[in-house]
């Protein structure tokens, strides 16, 4: 904000009673005009005639008047709506101060807040200096806040009062914010007794309990990984005063190890009654020397199943540090962001019936079974528009609906019928999954919302982790439907597997599984402002050129996956 | 100690600190965003480098700029279409719930956030919006704001605000055949003037508010703007209990029955004293209408367009000169009789359910005359669901009037919904400005029953002649 000492300048008597804010700035100006821009349309009801010419009678438009940069009106001045793009226009005209017996109450403090001055004289003051302006043969005027006198053409003083404070607030030119930001301390001990006094008010109060995050790091690099993302979670608590409670359980190897099962009862009731799990990897070769009967089952697929995880988010954006890192040409993703929004509980994957079985002419039959429900496909599609409406509003729907005309064409009918119903303000686009295959490494700038079913969303997430150069950098949630305490399951993963090759070494890139724990905090948390936070920190991290080995060009420094935690965390310090 | 208003008592509840200059730091309870200026503002900050202070007291909605066309989408007005993706985004990155096209709690913020329960008594209210004092219809505290001020809250949570004096406004007696809400609060305007509030809160008071409905109350507070006054404010009681319960984001159980309690201890005591009382005796108003280009330009229907030249002030008589030549209306002529080209029924002054049933029940199956264009625009979604579930609509599109998507629309045209140059129209709104309803636009406010009336009949009617 322009500091205000002393200002002179020509002033224009604009002598009407009840100037309204309407007429100082027309409301469809308001719209598509920056307030830097509102200037030409400064009282333009009537400055212009109505063919849009200067009305050569208005005083803004007499030429000793066009550089005005005081206003000397009448009672009531800028009454009438509250819109502070009166003062805007005003101030873009090139106006510092307005001088009248009253004014519109909002518009008075809306002028201190911009840097205007409004001064309040008795209207027969105004009156005088109005008259005496209109006489003079130049219309010079100076206001001088720091003295709070105002020098008439004549050179005649006019005494008059601002309130100290706005007066000391205009002189320095300071931002209220700032000023009020200083007493920080005492706003939020008030909050904290209001909080007890009217639990009402707060929104959050009955869920703002500490959230309980379950931390499985899993098999081979999992523990590394998730090692970092816990170290930055635990920073997030300590330091931004996260109400979280991170509890951790073996999972996969470990787990058999250590109690001779791969699920016991105990980590299972830890699962269902975490408001987030913080998931590593799951895979290696030393299952074989487990017994197939504890094997049976999958846990991974189970947690899935049995939390009815159905919604499937995987970002995929690409970082310009990193363009170098793709197999694509860095034109061709520069500046990509997209999220692919899969279906994880239905679909092929788990329709029944499904086997092989030995048939009379010899060989084998094996059997799979695609289905999906009407209830199924709308609550994807319905994540998948709730999300694009945080976004670009845009989702394109993915489909086989030319061949897989029952599967297919429930979808697409489906994914339809609930945008025109629910959403029309989503932009809703249809894709076969063949075509969008090519496209995703054609021209993936063209997505942003991408929403399909398991199969095809196995596939195309793949596809698309290219986009951002590494399998190592990209995070995942799933989640399932919203219960009615209003909380949902939710598990976040990076998208690499468990790596054995490398594991124990301490050279996988932890980006991945930080990138999971800012989603958590996203979506489960609901912390999107922190979420930002990290993952600023972490395109910060990557700008300053931290490399692990899977995203190194020849000729970087390589760090190791703690190095690599320690540079997040370092960034998150210095965004602090 | 002298006796506190209900004003006094929010005021001190919510006092930070003491600023220099006799300026009270406030904490705010609710901070209401809309298209215009929740994008703006969430850049703004951005920019600044502030962080949202508390995103859990901060609500967003559309209604401005939104279009209000049936089966509208985000763009069916572009620019209208620009904020809400700024707005989305901006709540979206700082946690701020968000009502969105098609939600139940989307429309025009002051209709939508007290049918969530959002609005609550005792609380602190800003929206950068005049017409933020139709809130104080609960025992709120609502303060209409500037956009830095909404800077200011978003990103500290408190208010800078000068203490204002008290006005007490006390309504007695008992409305005639046919008075609505409107009418009582468009008479007190005309009997003392837009500029009569400025500077003060001002509490309503006497048997009649007791006997308003809260949608009647939120009518008369939403009008206190138009007397000058930035709040306008009703003291709690259990028409506003019962409101309240079972509102989506009210209390419940018994953290509400802990919170009635609180509230009971509201309103203003005995004792206390204003620096300004006026009276109006209800039972003498008749259903008005405006004649010109200001809120306090209101007649009875029954009256006759007032004379200029029978007006000593030399500056009024300047503007009412302006105001008749800019109306196209002759002094002494009956207002009742004069042609329509538009009726809109809608805005955060009467877009509530009620105002839809008593405009309905009046048309009872008749037609909009040929050549009135008439709009019913319903003020949330709540409303526009509740009144298709009861057949309203179907009243409303039999008669020929069109039945729109819920916001602001016509009572200000800032998504484009405007009237021609020179037409003129009977608006259950609540400015009759130069301009407001677009360029030229000759406005007429009335209640919803008398728009109904003029809708029937092509011309300003007396609703009372038609049975009502």
């Amino acid at each position: 904000m322009d500091k205000f000492i002393r200002v002179t300048g020509a002033a224009a008597p604009l002598m009407r009673i009840n100037i309204d804010t309407e007429v100082i700035i027309p409301i469809n100006r308001l719209i598509g005009n920056k307030r830097g821009d509102l200037g030409p349309y400064c009282f333009e009801p009537w400055r212009y005639l109505s063919d849009g010419v200067e009305n050569p009678d208005f005083v803004l438009n007499q030429p000793r008047f066009r550089d005005a940069k005081i206003l000397v009106a009448s009672d009531n001045f800028g009454c009438g709506s509250s819109r502070e793009h009166a003062v805007w226009s005003l101030a873009a005209f090139g106006f510092r101060c307005v001088i009248a017996p009253s004014f519109g109450d909002i518009f008075y403090w809306n002028c201190f807040q911009n840097g205007v001055l409004p001064i309040r004289l008795p209207e027969a003051e105004v009156k005088a200096l109005a008259a005496e302006i209109e006489a003079a043969s130049q219309s010079n005027v100076t206001v001088d806040l720091e003295k709070q006198t105002i020098i008439a053409p004549s050179g005649r003083a006019i005494a008059f009062t601002t309130d100290p404070e706005r007066r000391d607030a205009m002189l320095e030119g300071l931002d209220e914010i700032g000023m009020t930001l200083k007493l920080d301390a005492r706003i939020r001990a008030h909050q904290d007794r209001d909080r007890e006094s009217r639990p009402w008010i707060y929104r959050r109060e009955e869920t703002a309990r500490v959230a309980r995050i379950l931390v499985l790091a899993g098999d081979g690099i999992g523990p590394e990984v998730v090692g970092e993302a816990r170290r930055v979670a635990e920073w997030f608590v300590a330091r931004r005063n996260l109400a979280i409670e991170l509890r951790e359980e073996l999972f996969g190897l470990s787990a058999w190890q250590a109690h001779g099962s791969l699920m016991r009862r105990e980590t299972w009731d830890e699962i269902v009654a975490a408001d987030a799990i913080l998931f590593g990897a799951i895979g290696s070769p030393d299952y074989e020397k487990i017994p197939a009967e504890a094997r049976k089952v999958d846990q991974l697929l189970r947690i899935r199943r049995d939390l009815d995880l159905f919604c499937n988010l995987r970002p995929v954006r690409t970082l310009a540090a990193l363009g170098a890192s793709s197999s694509l040409r860095p034109e061709v993703i520069a500046g990509c962001d997209m999220m692919i929004v899969r279906e994880l509980c239905g679909g092929i994957y788990f329709g029944t019936p499904r086997g092989r079985e030995k048939i009379a002419s010899g060989g084998e039959r094996a059997v799979n079974t695609c289905m999906y429900t009407t209830a199924e496909v709308e609550r994807i599609a319905r994540s998948a528009f709730d999300l694009a409406r945080t976004r670009s509003g845009r989702v394109c729907s993915v489909d086989k609906s030319n061949v897989l005309t029952e599967t297919g064409g429930l979808w697409r009918d489906t994914v339809q019928a609930l945008r025109d119903q629910h959403y029309p303000d989503i932009e809703l686009s249809h894709m076969y999954v063949d075509n969008c295959a090519m496209q995703l490494v054609r021209t993936p700038k063209q997505f942003d919302v991408l929403v399909t079913e398991n199969l095809f969303g196995d596939v195309l997430s793949d596809c698309a982790a290219m986009v951002a150069g590494s399998l190592g950098m990209l995070p995942s949630a799933s989640m399932g439907p919203v219960r009615a305490d209003g909380g949902r399951h939710a598990l976040y993963e990076p998208i690499h597997g468990s790596a054995p090759d490398i594991a124990g070494k301490g050279v996988a890139n932890p980006l991945g599984a930080i990138m999971s724990f800012a989603m958590c905090l996203r979506f489960s948390l609901g912390l999107a402002q922190e979420a930002d936070r990290l993952e600023r920190a972490v395109e910060a991290a990557i700008a300053q050129g931290a490399r692990t080995a899977d995203i190194a060009q020849p000729g970087d420094k390589v760090l190791s996956t703690r190095d690599m935690g320690d540079a997040v965390l370092a960034q998150l310090d210095r965004l602090q | 100690m002298p006796g506190q208003t209900l004003f006094d008592k929010i005021w001190a509840q919510h006092v930070v600190a003491d600023l220099p200059g006799g300026l009270s730091l406030l904490a705010i309870d609710r901070n209401y965003l809309h298209d215009l200026e929740g994008g703006p503002n969430f850049t703004r900050l951005e920019k600044l480098g502030y962080r949202v202070h508390d995103p859990d007291l901060t609500y967003a909605m559309p209604d401005h700029a939104i279009s209000s066309a049936p089966g509208r989408t985000t763009d069916t007005n572009p620019t209208g279409g620009r904020l809400l993706r700024d707005m989305r985004r901006g709540a979206s990155a700082a946690g701020v719930k968000l009502f969105d096209i098609g939600d139940e709690g989307q429309g025009i913020v002051h209709v939508a956030a007290p049918e969530m329960g959002l609005t609550l008594p005792g609380s602190t209210i800003v929206c950068p919006d005049s017409h933020t004092c139709t809130h104080g219809a609960f025992g709120a505290l609502a303060i209409a704001i500037g956009s830095s001020e909404v800077s200011h809250v978003l990103a500290t949570q408190t208010l800078r605000q000068n203490r204002p004096k008290f006005m007490r406004i006390t309504l007695n007696g008992a409305r005639a055949r046919g008075v609505t809400a409107k009418d009582v609060i468009l008479a007190t305007i005309g009997r003392l003037g837009t500029a009569a509030g400025r500077g003060y809160a001002v509490e309503y008071a006497g048997a009649l508010v007791s006997e308003l409905t809260i949608e009647e109350r939120l009518t008369v507070c939403n009008l206190s703007i138009e007397l000058g006054s930035k709040t306008g404010i009703m003291a709690p009681d259990d028409t506003t209990y019962q409101y309240l319960a079972g509102r989506p984001y009210a209390p419940k159980d018994a953290l509400f029955d802990r919170a009635v309690a609180q509230w009971r201890t509201l309103p203003s005591d005995d004792d206390a004293t204003f620096d300004a009382e006026h009276s109006i005796d209800v039972g003498t108003i008749a259903p008005q209408i405006t004649w010109g280009t200001s809120p306090q330009d209101v007649l009875d229907i029954t009256g006759r367009i007032p004379d200029p030249s029978n007006e000593p002030n030399a500056d009024r008589r300047k503007s009412m000169e302006a105001a008749l030549n800019y109306m196209g209306l002759r002094p002494g002529d009956a207002i009742e009789g004069t042609p329509v080209d538009w009726v809109f029924i809608g805005s955060c002054t009467n877009g509530r359910l009620s105002d839809l049933r008593e405009a309905a029940a009046v048309l009872s199956g008749r037609k909009v005359a040929e050549g009135v264009r008439a709009w019913v625009v319903p003020g949330s979604m709540a409303v526009r669901r509740a009144a298709e579930s009861e057949g309203l609509h179907r009243q409303f599109l039999d008669a020929g009037f069109e039945w729109r998507e819920p916001g602001c629309s016509m009572c200000l045209g800032a998504n484009g919904d405007i009237i021609a140059p020179g037409e003129r129209s009977v608006s259950t709104t609540n400015r009759n400005f130069v301009g407001r309803q677009g360029p030229g636009a000759r406005t007429h406010l009335a209640s919803p029953t008398m728009a109904v009336a003029a809708a029937i009949t092509g011309r300003i009617a007396d609703v009372r002649k038609l049975g009502h």
